[in-house]
């Protein structure tokens, strides 16, 4: 009874509710004095699977935005008249069947608090597209986001453009950790530890302007604010060029946090680009 | 028929065929240039029917030939004008270019398609890699876009939108790359050929067909200007009987 009433004391909000409509869910969780909060998470249980291409003469324009746990996905593209042949897959699953466990802990012999929320709603995406245009000029943009990590390419003004981009994403487990003083108000541990990963490859060639960036980050709480970028990038093109990327960004989360693990545990095996379904690389069925 | 009559019939027949064999057509030629323009003139005459007139263009130290142009004959006699616009042809995939390749002008398209089918390379074709290659031919239009490939049998691995629109314009070009096209993307290849005076066809490098067919590969047949040589021109001349002459002579600088 007693650590009911602190833990009310401690957390002002916590929400944790069913959508209501479907089988979306989504919680927050928020430290009153301290502002502290895990943001908005929200997921479904739900699968997608989109496949198709065009070919053609004409103009084109996509619109594609995909948010499911702060798994993200952004595609832009408007292309001027010209030529285009173009194919992609989409695949995307997630699941919320698990309950979402918060712990509250106090420290013996003082107000040390620590509060710990373990979600383990996963989240895959594999999103796979090959474009090739020539005409008067392309914009095309994509963008995946997964949990403060992200990575992007654009085209701007592109005459000639040929690429073909895979990403997967993964997002298994979100460990949120915050340590608290309940007399001073001070936060001591602040960790937000996901289990994710991307891994992007590009292969284009294009006539035009081009920006490529990603970041990985380190994060302290879901607020976009407060978090440690650990390695970022951003390249611009302008003219032709050959532009081929591969990256592979990955975090162990709770697990990167144990001292006994051997330290290459903190690699994950990167997936065979083989082994990967790559229909769309070449002609779609 | 007596059996005496018939043989007297079978030895005569020999005999004018192996006469018909042992004569060959007989070549004359005339050269004018008027800046980078040559004209060759060349009078053939055989005493059989005709079947064509060949023009080489050989680059005198390499022994590579820069140019080569067929007509089909007619008749005993005929009068054959040549002309050499002092251009080399190249072929490019948009990344890796080479050159100088066989190339010729395309002899008896139809009406529809002449316009598609203007320039044709023999060459090798790997669908895969480690295929086994097929011998086939690539078309080109004045501009030099890549329109057509297709086997010696007909059979045509590639058309172009505007060739499909022109020859079935009911025929949605999507349906048609997906249901006709056995090319495939960053794994087709072409191998097209060098042709020399004393190690015969070479194939060049092989060309990867990394774009859309919709985009014609970005295949592109491109002329360009001959170095100042010195060059050898050649005539080869054939008969319906199968005999054949050749005429060659070295190019004043």
């Amino acid at each position: 009874m007693e650590f009911q009433e602190r833990l009310f004391l401690l957390l002002a909000v916590l929400l944790l509710i069913l959508c209501g409509l479907g089988s979306c869910r989504y919680y927050q969780v928020t430290e009153g004095d301290t502002g502290w909060t895990t943001g908005v998470r929200q997921s479904s249980n739900i699968s997608l699977d989109i496949s198709g291409s065009a070919i053609g003469e004409g103009t084109f324009y996509r619109y594609t935005e995909t948010d499911f746990n702060d798994v993200r996905m952004r595609e832009r593209i408007a292309a001027a008249h010209g030529t285009l042949d173009t194919a992609e897959r989409i695949r995307l699953k997630a699941d919320t069947t698990n309950p979402v466990e918060i712990y509250l802990e106090k420290f013996p012999g003082g107000q040390d608090y620590l509060l710990t929320v373990n979600e383990t709603w996963p989240v895959g995406m594999l999103a796979q597209r090959r474009l090739d245009y020539m005409g008067k000029g392309i914009f095309d943009s994509d963008f995946f986001g997964n949990n403060l990590d992200y990575v992007g390419a654009s085209y701007s003004f592109a005459q000639d453009l040929k690429m073909d981009r895979s990403c997967l994403l993964y997002l298994n487990q979100a460990w949120f950790e915050l340590g608290v003083n309940n007399s001073t108000k001070a936060i001591y541990a602040d960790r937000f530890l996901p289990t994710k990963s991307i891994d992007y490859q590009l292969n284009s060639l294009f006539q035009g302007l081009a920006s490529f960036k990603y970041r990985q980050a380190e994060g302290h709480t879901m607020t976009k604010e407060r978090h440690t970028t650990t390695s970022e990038g951003l390249e611009t093109y302008a003219g032709k060029f050959q532009l081929n990327r591969h990256i592979f960004m990955a975090s162990l989360g709770r697990g990167s946090l144990n001292n006994d693990d051997d330290w290459l545990v903190c690699c994950p095996t990167k997936p065979s680009l083989e082994e990967r379904i790559f229909a769309v690389s070449y002609h779609a069925s | 028929m007596h059996p005496r009559t018939m043989l007297m019939i079978l030895f005569l027949t020999s005999i004018f065929s192996l006469l018909a064999q042992c004569t060959q057509p007989e070549i004359q030629l005339t050269e004018t240039r008027e800046g980078n323009n040559l004209t060759i003139l060349a009078e053939i005459a055989d005493p059989n029917e005709l079947a064509s007139a060949t023009l080489y263009i050989l680059e005198k130290k390499s022994g590579d030939v820069v140019w080569t142009e067929q007509r089909i004959l007619q008749g005993s006699k005929a009068s054959v004008s040549f002309r050499w616009p002092w251009r080399t042809w190249r072929i490019s995939n948009g990344t890796h270019l080479i050159e100088p390749v066989l190339v010729v002008k395309t002899i008896g398209p139809s009406a529809e398609e002449a316009p598609y089918l203007v320039y044709s390379a023999p060459c090798l074709l790997n669908l895969s890699p480690g295929w086994p290659p097929i011998a086939v031919t690539a078309y080109f239009d004045e501009e030099g876009r890549f329109h057509s490939l297709r086997d010696l049998s007909g059979n045509e691995f590639y058309k172009s939108r505007e060739l499909l629109r022109a020859t079935s314009p009911e025929t949605s070009y999507g349906r048609y790359v997906q249901d006709n096209i056995s090319l495939s993307v960053g794994r087709s290849s072409l191998r097209f050929l060098l042709l020399n005076r004393d190690t015969g066809l070479n194939p060049f490098p092989a060309l990867v067909l990394e774009r859309s067919p919709i985009q014609h590969y970005t295949l592109t047949l491109e002329g360009r200007t001959a170095s100042p040589g010195p060059y050898i021109v050649g005539i080869e001349a054939s008969s319906a009987a199968g005999n054949k002459a050749a005429k060659f002579f070295e190019l004043p600088l």
